[in-house]
C-alpha cells in the first residue's frame, strides 16, 4: 500500500516537474527581450539563493542614473584597452552567461566583482563575490593569499632543491606551478567593475597575473556594471 | 670600567641611530606607497558616493501598477487559481502556515514559477 502512495507521489512529481518545465519554456516564449535567441532567462545562485537573471521587458526601457553617464574624469577614470593582457580573453556578455551556468554553477570557477566594497554593497551582478582589486593587487599579503586560495590555489610551502631543479628541467611538471603556489586545481575567474572606463578590475587581473595565476583560467569582463546595467540585465543588491 | 661603560653607550647610540634611520626609512617607504594608491582609491570612493543603490530591473512579475506595497493575499490567490489551478488546487491543500509562507515567498519577489515549485515541494513533504 505504501509502495503504491509512493508511486502516486513520485508520478505527481514527476508531472509538476514537467508542467513547471513546460510553463517556463511557455514563458520563454512569451518574453520579447531574451537574453539570447534562444535563451529567455537564467538562474544564478547569489548569496544561497536563486537569482533569475533576465532583461528589462519594456521596450521603453532607457537606463537612467550613474551609469547611463557617458564621461568621468580621465586619468583616473579612462577608457580601458580591450585586452588587460594578451594572455587574458576578454569576453561579453554571451559568453559570461555560459559562464554563469556551467563554470559557476558546477563550482569550477568564480565570478569577481573586483571593485571596492563600497561599489559592491550598491548593487552587483548575481553570482559575483567581492574580492576587491586592492587585495589582488597587493601580492604576498595574507589577504591576497586567502583569495588565492579561495581560487583553488594550493601553497606549496618548502620545495626542495632538487625538485625545483627538476621541474625546471621538465622532469616534474611544473604547469601552472610557481615556487610559493600550485595553480593546477585553479578556478576558472571572470573579473569585471564598472565598465570599459574602470581601472579596477585590470589591476586585479594584473596583480593574479604577477603571482603566477595562469592566465588562460582568467577572463575580462570590460563591459562591466555599465553594460550590464545598458542591457537591462538583472542586478541584486547585497543583503537585500 | 669607565672605558667599557663609555663604549657599551657608544654601541647602543650606534643602534639606535640605526634602528632610527631604517624607522625612518620604512615610513618613508610606505607613506610614497601610499601616496601613489591613495588619489586613485579616494577618487573611486567619492566617485561610488554618486551611485544610487538599486536592484535592477524592477520585477515585472512581482511588482503590478498600483501594487507597490506588494500584492494582496487574495491577488496572489487568484492569480494563482486563474493561471495555475493545479499548484492552486495543492496550495489549498497546504497547512496554514505553509501557505503563509509561500504568500511570503511571493511577496519577497520570488517569480511564480518559483512558487508553483515551492508548492509542490511543501505538499510532497508534508
Amino acid at each position: 500500500m505504501n509502495g503504491f502512495y509512493l508511486g502516486v507521489l513520485l508520478f505527481l512529481s514527476c508531472f509538476f516537474s514537467l508542467q513547471v518545465f513546460a510553463d517556463e519554456l511557455q514563458l520563454g516564449e512569451e518574453m520579447a527581450v531574451k537574453l539570447t535567441a534562444d535563451k529567455a532567462t537564467l538562474h544564478v545562485i547569489h548569496d544561497g539563493r536563486s537569482v533569475k537573471v533576465q532583461r528589462v521587458q519594456d521596450p521603453e526601457y532607457v537606463l537612467k542614473g550613474y551609469y547611463a553617464k557617458t564621461a568621468r574624469k580621465c586619468p583616473p577614470f579612462c577608457l580601458q584597452p580591450m585586452q588587460v593582457d594578451p594572455r587574458v580573453a576578454t569576453i561579453g556578455e554571451i559568453e559570461l552567461f555560459e559562464f554563469m551556468e556551467t563554470k559557476l554553477r558546477d563550482n569550477q570557477g568564480l565570478l569577481i566583482d573586483a571593485r571596492t566594497e563600497e561599489w559592491y554593497q550598491r548593487g552587483t551582478i548575481p553570482g559575483s563575490i567581492n574580492i576587491p582589486f586592492t587585495v589582488l593587487s597587493k601580492v604576498g599579503s595574507a589577504e591576497s593569499d586567502e583569495a588565492l586560495k579561495r581560487f583553488g590555489g594550493k601553497p606549496r610551502g618548502e620545495v626542495g632543491a632538487i625538485s625545483k631543479k627538476l621541474e625546471k628541467m621538465g622532469i616534474f611538471g611544473s604547469d601552472n606551478k610557481t615556487e610559493k603556489w600550485d595553480f593546477n586545481s585553479a578556478k576558472e575567474l571572470v573579473l569585471w567593475c564598472n565598465g570599459p572606463e574602470c581601472g579596477q578590475s585590470p589591476r586585479a587581473i594584473k596583480g593574479l597575473l604577477s603571482v603566477g595565476y595562469p592566465a588562460d583560467k582568467i577572463y575580462y569582463y570590460r563591459g562591466g556594471m555599465q553594460l550590464w546595467q545598458l542591457w537591462g540585465l538583472t542586478t541584486v543588491v547585497p543583503g537585500e | 670600567m669607565a672605558t667599557r661603560y663609555a663604549h657599551t653607550t657608544c654601541g647602543i647610540r650606534i643602534l639606535l641611530k640605526y634602528k632610527v634611520f631604517t624607522l625612518f626609512m620604512m615610513i618613508l617607504v610606505s607613506h610614497f606607497s601610499i601616496a601613489e594608491e591613495d588619489p586613485y582609491l579616494s577618487a573611486i570612493s567619492s566617485e561610488a558616493e554618486k551611485v544610487e543603490s538599486a536592484a535592477t530591473p524592477p520585477s515585472s512579475e512581482t511588482v503590478e501598477a498600483g501594487e507597490m506595497d506588494g500584492p494582496s493575499l487574495q491577488a496572489f490567490e487568484e492569480d494563482l487559481k486563474t493561471r495555475y489551478m493545479g499548484s492552486f488546487t495543492f496550495y489549498k491543500k497546504l497547512p496554514r502556515r505553509s501557505r503563509e509562507e509561500v504568500f511570503e515567498e511571493y511577496r519577497g519577489g520570488a517569480s511564480i514559477d518559483e512558487i508553483r515549485k515551492k508548492i509542490m515541494d511543501r505538499f510532497l513533504n508534508q
